[in-house]
C-alpha cells in the first residue's frame, strides 16, 4: 500500500503508467478513487499518473486541524517530492483546481501545464461553512446529502433520465469511501477560505480552463460558471472551454470530450 | 394574536401582568415561550412582563434572508414602541443578553436596568457557523442536538439525575416549537457575528451580570463564564454574580434563588 509520511501525516497515493507526470487533484473532500474510472486508465496509456488521497479522505490520515488549501498543495509538493516527479501537468477539479493554482503559483517547477477544471479563486463573502450546504446536511443526513447534491450539481436532469447505471456506478466509487463528516467540514472550509484572486496574473503556466455550460448551481454567492470566467479574465496564458450541456462533473459524463481537449492542450 | 409588524417581518408577543416593565429575551433561536415555565409567573405578580419570539423561531415571521442581533434589536424596539414601554427591566439570556446590550445602546430611553445572563460580547476569532456543531447537527439530527446540546452545557449531571421531570418539562417547551433549522443556523451566525466590546464602556444603566459557575461549552471559541467576566469589567458599575453549582440554564434549575438575586437587584 503505497503511503508516504509528509509533515505530520501519511498520504495514500498511487502511480499509474509512465511518461510526462500527469497529477490529478480531486474535488471538495473527494479522495483520488475517482480518478480511475475514466481518467487513469485514458493517461495511464502514456504519462505517469498520480493519484492521492487528500488529507481528512480516503486512506490518508485525517487529523482533527484547521486545514487549507495551502496545506493541501504542500502535501501534493511534499509527495512530488517524494516521487521526484517534475513538470507535470496538473489537473484540478472544483476545490482540486484551488489547490492547483497554489502548485502553480508556488512551486513553478513542478507544472508545467495547468488544467483548472469546474474551479475558481475565491469566495468573496462565505469564509465559514456556507449556511445552504449545512442545513441540507442536517436535514437531509450526510450520506443523502452527498448523493443528492452531487446528481443535483454533477449532471443535467436528461442526463440523469438516461443513464443511470451510468450514475450509479460514479456514486458507488465516490460514496465507498465517504470521509468522515468532520472532515468534509474541515474541507468546506479550506475551500470557502482559499484565496488566489490577487495572484492570478501571476500564473505562468499554460491553463486551460474547463467549465459545464450549465455548472450554476449556487452553494454561497458565486458559482463555478461565474468563477471559471474569473479565471479566464486573469490568468495571462489561458484559454476558457464551456462543455455544453454539461454541470460539474462531466469528467465521468463526458469523458471522451473532455480527454480530446486534456491531449489537444498538452499537445499544443 | 399580539403582533406586530416591522417592516418585513410580523413579530408576535406577550405580555402579562402589570407594574414596571420587564422585558425577557431568549437565547439563540429559542421563542420567547420558555420564559413561561417560571419567569412570567414569578415577575407577573408585580410587573408587566413581555416576552417575545425573535424572528425565525415561534409563530413569528421567518425570512430567509441574513440575521444579526442588531436586527433582533431592532425588532424589539418596535414591539416596546407599540406597548409604549420606557424605562423598562431588560434582561437577555445567552443571544439574548447580546440584544438587551443593544437595546441598552442605541434605545437607552426603553431601558432602566439591564441584566445580562451568561452572555457576552463577542466571539473573537471565530467567524461562520461552529464545525463542531454543524458536525453534531448531522451527526446526531436537529432535535437530539438541541436536547443533548443544551443539557450538556445547560444542566449539571447531578441537576438531571435528581430532577428528570424538571429536565423534560423544560425540553417540552423548548422542543416543541423547535424553529426550523435553517433559522438555528441564522441565529448562530447572528450570534457569531456580534460584537460591542468597544461599546461596553457607554452602556450607562445599572447593570447585574450573571454567569453559572460551571459554564463551558465545548463547541464555543470562549466560554460564558469567561465572556462575562469581561462584561463585569468593562461596564461601568456592574454588579457580577457567579451562580455556584450552576451552568447555562439556572433558569430553569434553580429559579428561586436567581429570582432572589434579581429581586435584590432591582430594589437596589
Amino acid at each position: 500500500m503505497p503511503k508516504v509520511r509528509l509533515n505530520d501525516v501519511e498520504i495514500y497515493y498511487e502511480e499509474h503508467g509512465q511518461g510526462q507526470p500527469m497529477v490529478f487533484l480531486s474535488e471538495t473532500a473527494c479522495d483520488g478513487e475517482v480518478w480511475k474510472i475514466n481518467q487513469v486508465p485514458e493517461f495511464s496509456r502514456d504519462h505517469r499518473v498520480i493519484i492521492h488521497d487528500y488529507r481528512g479522505t480516503g486512506q490518508s490520515s485525517k487529523p482533527s486541524i484547521d486545514y487549507t488549501t495551502r496545506m493541501f498543495a504542500d502535501d501534493v509538493i511534499a509527495l512530488m517530492d517524494h516521487l521526484d516527479a517534475e513538470d507535470a501537468i496538473v489537473v484540478g477539479h472544483s476545490m482540486g483546481g484551488r489547490v492547483a493554482q497554489l502548485l502553480a503559483l508556488d512551486h513553478p517547477k513542478k507544472v508545467h501545464k495547468l488544467v483548472l477544471a469546474s474551479t475558481g479563486a475565491h469566495y468573496p463573502q462565505t469564509k465559514g461553512l456556507p449556511l445552504k450546504i449545512c442545513k441540507e446536511m442536517i436535514e437531509w443526513g450526510y450520506d443523502k446529502y452527498e448523493r443528492e447534491h452531487t446528481i443535483l450539481v454533477g449532471w443535467t436532469e436528461d442526463y440523469v433520465k438516461k443513464h443511470p447505471e451510468k450514475i450509479e456506478n460514479y456514486l458507488k466509487v465516490r460514496m465507498h469511501n465517504l470521509c468522515p463528516v468532520e472532515f468534509y467540514l474541515r474541507h468546506l472550509i479550506a475551500r470557502q477560505s482559499h484565496d488566489t484572486s490577487q495572484r492570478l496574473k501571476e500564473i505562468k503556466q499554460p491553463t486551460l480552463i474547463l467549465v459545464g455550460e450549465g455548472d450554476q448551481n449556487m452553494t454561497s454567492e458565486i458559482n463555478h460558471r461565474m468563477s471559471s470566467e474569473i479565471l479566464a479574465r486573469d490568468i495571462p496564458k489561458s484559454k476558457l472551454v464551456v462543455l455544453p450541456n454539461e454541470r460539474h462533473s462531466y469528467f465521468f459524463s463526458n469523458p471522451d470530450e473532455a480527454h480530446r481537449l486534456i491531449r489537444e492542450f498538452i499537445r499544443e | 394574536m399580539p403582533t406586530v409588524r416591522v417592516n418585513d417581518a410580523e413579530i408576535f408577543y406577550e405580555a402579562h401582568g402589570t407594574g414596571r416593565p420587564f422585558v425577557f429575551f431568549s437565547e439563540t433561536a429559542c421563542d420567547g415561550d420558555i420564559w413561561k415555565l417560571y419567569q412570567v409567573p414569578e415577575f407577573s405578580k408585580d410587573h408587566l412582563v413581555i416576552i417575545h419570539d425573535y424572528r425565525g423561531t415561534g409563530k413569528s415571521s421567518k425570512p430567509s434572508i441574513d440575521y444579526t442581533t442588531q436586527m433582533f434589536c431592532d425588532d424589539a424596539a418596535v414591539v416596546l414602541e407599540q406597548l409604549n414601554v420606557r424605562d423598562a427591566v431588560i434582561l437577555g439570556h445567552s443571544m439574548g443578553g447580546r440584544v438587551a446590550q443593544l437595546l441598552a445602546l442605541d434605545y437607552p430611553e426603553r431601558v432602566s436596568r439591564l441584566i445580562l445572563a451568561s452572555t457576552g460580547a463577542a466571539f473573537p476569532g471565530a467567524t461562520g457557523l461552529p464545525l463542531t456543531m454543524v458536525k453534531e447537527m448531522i451527526e446526531w439530527g436537529y432535535p437530539k442536538y438541541v436536547r443533548e446540546h443544551t443539557i450538556q452545557v445547560g444542566f449539571t449531571d447531578e441537576f438531571v439525575t435528581t430532577h428528570a421531570e424538571r429536565v423534560d418539562e423544560f425540553f417540552r417547551t423548548r422542543l416543541a416549537n423547535l424553529c426550523p433549522v435553517e433559522f438555528y443556523l441564522r441565529h448562530v451566525l447572528a450570534r457569531q457575528g456580534h460584537d460591542t466590546r468597544d461599546r461596553l464602556k457607554n452602556i450607562r444603566v445599572p447593570t447585574l451580570v450573571m454567569v453559572g459557575e460551571h459554564e463551558g461549552d465545548p463547541n464555543l471559541a470562549m466560554t460564558h463564564r469567561a465572556s462575562s467576566e469581561i462584561l463585569a469589567k468593562a461596564i461601568p458599575g456592574v454588579q457580577f454574580v457567579v451562580l455556584p453549582g450552576q451552568k447555562h440554564n439556572y433558569f430553569a434549575s434553580a429559579p428561586e434563588a436567581v429570582h432572589q438575586i434579581i429581586r435584590n437587584f432591582l430594589c437596589a
